[in-house]
């Protein structure tokens, strides 16, 4: 990139860039001033943490600075050094005197760490919005540097009692699904079991136009849904094939309580809620994920057989795509996909999840749609959208289709109208349900003979268990005498202590190696600790901070314990 | 046949206003980050133009004398169709309310 300095008309510099054999103006070529202010009266929001990726020569951030409220900030991305450069010779010294303007280069991470810790102690972060300076899509991955922004701020984001309360639920319903997994058919069993097209439906504002088409399809294609879409299909009269659950959450549960939807055949993940499973009576088709090597095998173990494996993914929609894959060589086709607020909205009409991209507590950034026009959409959504684009990449297929035309752009997908993708493909009448229910019976026949010793299976849990209560109490005794030692400066059986507290290391890693459950909430409160900086401080804030890692560490490993014991213990109670 | 002259030249001159006023307004809306209603609105701007092209020419071929020079607005509308086709919206404003807005305003004096 190569950067030009230009007087314009106005006497006001502007900064022309060539970028690959193109050549672009930052700012107006007439009048930069005027140009900035329009922009800035279009884009400013009381309350709202402004974050521009792009300073340019400053207009904007000055305009926005003009307009802006006292308590207010803007966080200021900018990806070239050579523009800050440019800016700064050309005069930016009323947004560096600012107090509500954070300034940084993209590539800065020492300083744009400490910057974000800053906004969300302050909580600016809770309502923030990105702006893209203009002409700045054209010479930066915008998108890359915005999901490089929001990885760094949902480390920060998501506090630890949060991801605690995360491992509880997903511990919680992992155990309780147990009873069900072991009579559940495995998803192992649905491999390359159709060459016919896949519908995989989610509950994006679009689904709306697309009901109709879908209430005529009569079992011609496979109707997957996604979650909350369930909840639309079932109301509008459309009965999904397939229904994917794999969300842990009460929500969840809430959402389908409604609904009959307890006859569908349920593909699910034990990490979903197990009052799902509860409740629905229907074929249940268990499966894992991928990236959990310890859990699987343990859990292939205690049910009896190997499950099988979808890729993890953020979303419920992901997953459907990796069902669809596994079952089926035919076409797939998204609809509802929209990954973004399409008509200023989150999901369809009459969803429960819908909301106004105006009323949502997110950054929103801009992206660019099937059609062309620009829309907003949220982190998560974008990841949602990164992982589809990844999948199809890694396992291309040419027949994987996407009728969400108002919604984000899918790499890989071949963009098509709904009712072409059923004109094409959708014609020959499959007997869809019978297939699936055959399946289903099918394995329960071959199962059905393999007795699986439940009550034995949690005993032997609930032993484990018990002595991990024991270890880790034992454990954060010692390291609250640690961090008392080493607050006090008293060194004396500091190696005692330390010694100890390794013995009670190794007890606790003999146990993992049994307990693949054990093993992920020992690694979530691992991945939390990290979180913890210690890279600037002295050496002693040093050794405090190590002491205080290892209180927090074992006293929660003992909580979690202890609440694990209580769900084996109810359990057992009402009859594994 | 003089009436209808009179008629399209009342027409061609209330069309230059409109598309004085839209040019400004169209590249505030660009400015202001509304693309989509901007783009919405330029292809009206797009047809209005057409429309003042159409009128010079029957007005020509009636005999009137119209001293336009429509050459400057084409050189300007390849500029605009150049900056629609990469989206550079700055480039597409400033084209809007300091290029084609004066060539505009120099038709409808000599009109």
């Amino acid at each position: 990139m190569k950067t030009q300095i230009e007087t314009t008309r106005s006497g006001f510099p502007t900064l022309k860039v060539f970028y690959e054999d193109k050549e672009y103006y930052l700012h107006s070529k007439y009048n930069p001033l005027c140009e900035a202010e329009t922009w800035a009266k279009g884009f400013y929001k009381k309350g709202e943490l402004a974050i521009l990726i792009g300073l340019g020569l400053g207009y904007y951030a000055k305009e926005l600075l003009k307009i802006m409220d006292k308590e207010d900030r803007i966080l200021i991305i900018e990806p070239y050094e050579e523009i800050l450069n440019l800016a700064q010779e050309t005069g930016i010294k009323e947004l560096l005197d600012d107090s509500r303007v954070l300034l940084c280069l993209e590539s800065d991470k020492k300083k744009l760490e400490p910057i974000l810790r800053i906004l969300i102690q302050e909580q600016f972060l809770k309502n923030s919005k990105i702006f893209v300076a203009p002409n700045y899509d054209k010479i930066v991955a915008v998108e890359k540097v915005i999901l490089g922004l929001s990885k760094s701020f949902s480390n920060y984001t998501m506090d630890i009692n949060t991801k605690l309360l995360l491992a509880y639920d997903w511990q919680q319903n992992y155990l309780r699904n147990i009873k069900y997994a072991i009579r559940s058919c495995p998803i192992k069993s649905f491999e390359n079991l159709f060459t016919c097209p896949v519908i995989i439906v989610s509950a994006g504002p679009s689904l709306q136009k697309e009901l109709d088409k879908l209430q005529q399809l009569h079992s011609r294609a496979i109707i997957i849904s996604a979650g909350s879409a369930t909840a639309t299909l079932l109301k509008n009269g459309i009965k999904p094939h397939i229904i994917v659950s794999i969300d842990g959450h009460i929500d969840m549960f809430k959402h389908l309580q409604d609904i009959d939807y307890k006859e569908i055949p349920l593909f699910y993940s034990p990490t979903h809620h197990y009052k799902i499973s509860e409740q629905h009576t229907g074929p249940k088709i268990v499966f894992q994920t991928t990236g959990m090597q310890n859990v699987l095998e343990w859990y292939n173990e205690v049910i009896g057989f190997d499950t099988g494996v979808i890729p993890v993914g953020p979303s419920v929609a992901n997953y459907c795509l990796g069902i669809a894959y596994q079952m089926t060589s035919g076409p797939i086709c998204f609809i509802g996909q929209d990954l973004a607020y399409v008509g200023g909205f989150s999901h369809a009409e009459g969803n429960n999840n819908r909301m106004s991209k105006d009323d949502v507590n997110l950054a929103l950034y801009p992206v660019i749609s099937n059609d062309g026009s620009e829309l907003y959409s949220d982190y998560s959504l974008i990841v949602m959208g990164e992982w589809f684009e990844s999948y199809i990449g890694e396992y291309p297929r040419d027949n994987i289709y996407n009728a969400s035309l108002q919604g984000m752009k899918i790499k890989g997908t071949n963009v098509i109208e709904f009712e072409q993708f059923i004109d094409d493909f959708c014609q020959e009448k499959i007997e869809i349900e019978q297939i699936i229910l055959n399946t289903v019976e099918n394995w329960s026949k071959i199962h059905s003979g393999i007795e699986i010793p439940t009550n034995k299976i949690f005993e032997q849990l609930t032993v484990t268990i018990r002595k991990v209560i024991e270890t880790t109490k034992k454990a954060s005794d010692l390291s609250e005498k640690l961090l008392k030692k080493v607050k006090n400066h008293d060194d004396k059986d500091i190696n005692l202590l330390l010694k100890k507290l390794s013995d009670a290391d190794k007890k606790l890693l003999s146990l993992k190696n049994k307990d693949g459950l054990l093993f992920l909430i020992i690694q979530l409160i691992v991945d939390i600790l990290h979180l913890w900086d210690e890279e600037d401080d002295s050496e002693y804030l040093k050794r405090i901070k190590i002491a205080e890692k290892s209180c927090f560490f074992y006293k929660n490993l003992h909580t979690m314990s202890n609440s694990v014991k209580k769900i084996l213990d109810d359990i057992r109670t009402e009859g594994g | 046949m003089e009436q209808q002259v009179i008629e399209l030249m009342a027409s061609a001159r209330e069309c230059l206003t409109i598309l004085i006023n839209d040019s400004s307004d169209i590249a505030k809306d660009f400015q202001a980050g509304n693309t989509v209603r901007a783009n919405q609105r330029l292809i009206e701007y797009i047809e209005n133009i057409s429309c003042l092209f159409k009128a010079v020419e029957i007005l020509r071929e009636q005999g009137q004398t119209v001293n336009v020079e429509i050459s400057l607005l084409q050189n300007v509308l390849l500029g605009m169709e150049e900056a629609m086709n990469s989206r550079d919206y700055v480039l597409l404003a400033d084209i809007l309310e300091y290029e084609i807005k004066d060539v505009l305003v120099e038709i409808q004096e000599n009109f």
